[in-house]
Parts: C-alpha cells; sequence; structure tokens
C-alpha cells in the first residue's frame, strides 16, 4: 500500500526531500528568488489539499507540474537576473590581483550571459551545473527525453563559451 | 558521428565522448573556453535554503486552515493587474471544509468528533482536521498532547511530525512535544509508526519514538493520562522539556540555565511551588518566583 500524504510525516518527508530542489528550478525559471520560495509554499499547500488524490510516489512529478501552473499564471515575465554565490571551497591558495580581477569580470559576464539565455536552456543548464542533476535526471523531471536535454545543454553551452575571446 | 553533433558540448561535460570526438574537439580550439565555462560554473551555488524554517512557515500558513488570504509575497507582483490576483484567489474556495480546536494554555478543551469519538486536549495543543472526509478516512493532525476515545469503525489516525498512531477503536494519550512522541494505550490496542518502524501498544504499555528512534515498551499503572489527574509524567525526558511542559501547566515564563540531564518523576498541576520543588530538588537545582508569580528564575545549586 502507498504510504498517504495525508499523513503528516509522510508530507514532510516530501517537503525535506523536495523543496530546495524545486526553490532552486523555479528561482532558474524566474531569477526571483523571493516568488520561488513563495510559489514552493503554494505548490505544497496544493498537495496538502489533494493529499488525498496524490499518490506518494508521483508527488514530485506533481509538485513540478503545480509549480509551473503556478509561475504561468502569474505572467508578466520579467527580465530575469541572476546571481550565483561562491561554493565553499576547502583549500584556498594564492591568486594575483590581476588574475583575481580578470577571473571576477568574467564571472560576472558569465553569470549575465546564463541569465540571458532562453529559460528552457537555463534551466536545464543550471540543474545540471549547480543541483548536480544528470541528464537522465532531468530528463525525468522535465518530461523530455535525454537527448533533448543533451541538445538544450550544447545550445547553452555554444552560446556561452562566445563570451571567451579567442586568443 | 555527424548527426550527433548537436549534442557535442553536453556529452563532453558529461564526460561522454569517444576518443575521436574528444580530440577533434581538442584540435577546434573551444575547449579552453568549455573548460572555463566549467570550472567557474563548478565554484556557482545559489543562496542558502533552510529546509525546516521553510517548513515550519508553510505548517503555519498553509497545512493551517484558518488563513483566510493567501499570502503570496504581495512586494513582487504589486502593479499587476487585478484580473490576476482574482484567478489566485478562486483558488481558495476548499480549505473550509477543515476543523481546527486548539486548547489555549493552562486549560484543557473536549472535543467530540462527528462520530461520537472524544478527544480531551490538553493546554498548549491542537487538532485539525477535514470535516467533509472524516467519514471515509477519520484522520487527525495533532500538534501536543491529546486523550482519544475512539468509537469502532474505519481506522482512526493521529499524525504527528514525530511519527503516526493508527487504531480501531480505543483509548490512548499521545504527546507530541519537541522532538519526542509518547502513546499510552488504556483499552484496545494501538499501532505506533514512524518511517519503517512500527510497534503495537496493548492495554497498560506505552511507547516513545525519541528524535526518529522508536524506543522499547514500557509498562504504565495509571488507567487514564495523568494530566487527566493533574499530574505530569515524565520517563527519562529531555529536563528542558519537562520545563516547557511546565510552563505550558501554569502558563509562566521559566528562565533556564543550559541543562543537559533527563527527569524521571511527576509534578502537580495546582501547586506551582509544589510542582517546581519535585523537578527542582532531584536536579539538584533551586528556583525563584517573582512577585508575579509568573517569572521563574531557576539556577544550578554551586
Amino acid at each position: 500500500m502507498s504510504k498517504s500524504l495525508c499523513q503528516e510525516n509522510h508530507f514532510k518527508s516530501i517537503f525535506l526531500a523536495h523543496s530546495q530542489e524545486l526553490r532552486n528550478f523555479m528561482y532558474y525559471k524566474s531569477g526571483n528568488l523571493e516568488m520561488a520560495e513563495d510559489l514552493v509554499q503554494e505548490a505544497f499547500g496544493k498537495l496538502w489539499e489533494n493529499c488525498a488524490k496524490v499518490l506518494y510516489e508521483k508527488a514530485r512529478s506533481y509538485l513540478y507540474v503545480v509549480m509551473n501552473n503556478l509561475f504561468l499564471n502569474q505572467v508578466a515575465h520579467q527580465k530575469v537576473v541572476l546571481k550565483f554565490e561562491q561554493r565553499q571551497k576547502s583549500d584556498s591558495y594564492e591568486q594575483s590581483p590581476q588574475f583575481i580581477l580578470e577571473g571576477k569580470e568574467f564571472k560576472e559576464r558569465l553569470t549575465q550571459a546564463i541569465s540571458d539565455l532562453p529559460e528552457k536552456q537555463r534551466v536545464v543548464f543550471l540543474m545540471n551545473r549547480i543541483d548536480r542533476k544528470t541528464y537522465r535526471e532531468i530528463a525525468e523531471i522535465l518530461g523530455i527525453s535525454v537527448k533533448a536535454v543533451e541538445k538544450r545543454m550544447h545550445v547553452a553551452l555554444s552560446s556561452l563559451k562566445k563570451i571567451h575571446p579567442k586568443i | 558521428m555527424e548527426k550527433e553533433k548537436d549534442t557535442l558540448y553536453a556529452r563532453w561535460l558529461s564526460g561522454e565522448l569517444t576518443k575521436d570526438e574528444l580530440s577533434s574537439l581538442k584540435e577546434s580550439g573551444d575547449l579552453d573556453a568549455l573548460e572555463k565555462i566549467r570550472n567557474v560554473t563548478d565554484d556557482f551555488a545559489v543562496p542558502g535554503f533552510d529546509v525546516e524554517e521553510q517548513y515550519a512557515k508553510l505548517r503555519k500558513n498553509k497545512l493551517s486552515p484558518e488563513r483566510k488570504t493567501r499570502k503570496l509575497g504581495l512586494k513582487w507582483w504589486t502593479g499587476l493587474a487585478a484580473s490576476i490576483a482574482v484567478i489566485i484567489f478562486a483558488g481558495n474556495y476548499f480549505l473550509n471544509s477543515a476543523e481546527i480546536v486548539s486548547a489555549p494554555f493552562a486549560s484543557n478543551i473536549e472535543y467530540v468528533l462527528p462520530d461520537d469519538s472524544e478527544i480531551l486536549i490538553n493546554d498548549g495543543s491542537e487538532i485539525r482536521y477535514n470535516k467533509r472526509k472524516y467519514d471515509s478516512s477519520r484522520n487527525i493532525v495533532l500538534s501536543g498532547e491529546a486523550l482519544f476515545k475512539v468509537k469502532k469503525g474505519v481506522p482512526f489516525i493521529v499524525s504527528t511530525e514525530n511519527g503516526n498512531v493508527e487504531v480501531l477503536g480505543t483509548s490512548f494519550n499521545v504527546r507530541s512535544r519537541g522532538r519526542q512522541l509518547n502513546v499510552e494505550c488504556y483499552e484496545g490496542s494501538v499501532a505506533v509508526r514512524f518511517n519503517n518502524q512500527s510497534g503495537i501498544l496493548e492495554p497498560g504499555e506505552s511507547i516513545s519514538v525519541v528524535k526518529g528512534e522508536m524506543k522499547e515498551k514500557n509498562l504504565i499503572e495509571h488507567i487514564q493520562p495523568q494530566w487527566k489527574e493533574g499530574l505530569s509524567r515524565f520517563y527519562q525526558e529531555d529536563i528542558n522539556e519537562v520545563f516547557r511542559e511546565l510552563e505550558r501547566q501554569y502558563n509562566i515564563k521559566i528562565r533556564l540555565p543550559e541543562l543537559d540531564k533527563t527527569f524521571n518523576g511527576v509534578f502537580k498541576h495546582d501547586d506551582l511551588d509544589a510542582a517546581l520543588s519535585s523537578i527542582c530538588q532531584p536536579m539538584k537545582l533551586e528556583y525563584q518566583l517573582d512577585e508575579t508569580k509568573r517569572i521563574v528564575e531557576v539556577s544550578k545549586i554551586e
């Protein structure tokens, strides 16, 4: 028998497992962190309302569908501006100021270029780069083929590499 | 191979290129740029996400049926047309069949469910359930502590953050405070589940789930929860939880030093001085009441 989502501990385990990736997913789509977190709350509120109708195993894909629909309802999409933080590094090493400056500038240009990617490419690219999801996992979540994910990734990388000056 | 070119960079990134593909990619001169993108984005992270805090927010705003409006981040969509707001608020209709009953501090509430099952809700506790669905699934969400007398029927489930209790018809007490769940069975039998662990209680038995781990069963002598008799009983309970229970019971504020002990014993509900000394004495603590008798300062005996 499937676990009931109307029981709070089952419901909570779904929240613990998937809320962050859903928030990230919506952030990549919209570039709006506050909205992304609001929509996570909305989506889980809907899951709770419909707890008797949704199978435990289907909860994750249900949440993605709800998030997408809520996002479409918001419409009037604004220009996406993403911000990234530095992942914690275990070892730091000495770098010349010149090198750091170039690195910082490149990072800014890259962030801008990622923000400017078409939404579908941007989402695939960041799910892979930041959430470390494999192409297969991304394909499952988005309901498309692995090949389609690879294509989006390829096109994304093709446009991003243009910001690198050829020597 | 030529037709696979439209996924070339993607497969390079995931390390799936053939030798030939890799060497021709090297010759193309694009590898530098790709590697730099890979290395820089390797260090990218998104702002932190406090999942427990977010869950607490969800529990407060969305799992409770009392909300009248949606807090939909007004800040970011002010300026959008009112018609969009109408679409969003239209989703609000389902919520009204939910029932919520909470007992304030320092008092208990007796509540009768649609099938005549009874709940006595201890102070500072709350139950929620869906009135419309109650006939088909008797599911009660509990925060805190309550005594149940359940009529025979379809399975009756008490859901808490720390685990679930499932019965057919019986009398039992459920306490879910902090990260601890305690269930005592007085009649019939009771199944307690948490994740993959489960235990069946017969009359006169109790069981605890502490921080996600189910403990051995214990025997109890009383035939109703002690808080109903005006006593709170604890078995190897975190001392901080015991003081929190005392705060709820007397609706007072207790200031504590840092304590790392467990407490076995009882305190009375009708005599604050006696209650305080029955906890403090065995724990080598002393206490002081302020003039209003609302604030207690507890300290260690040097």
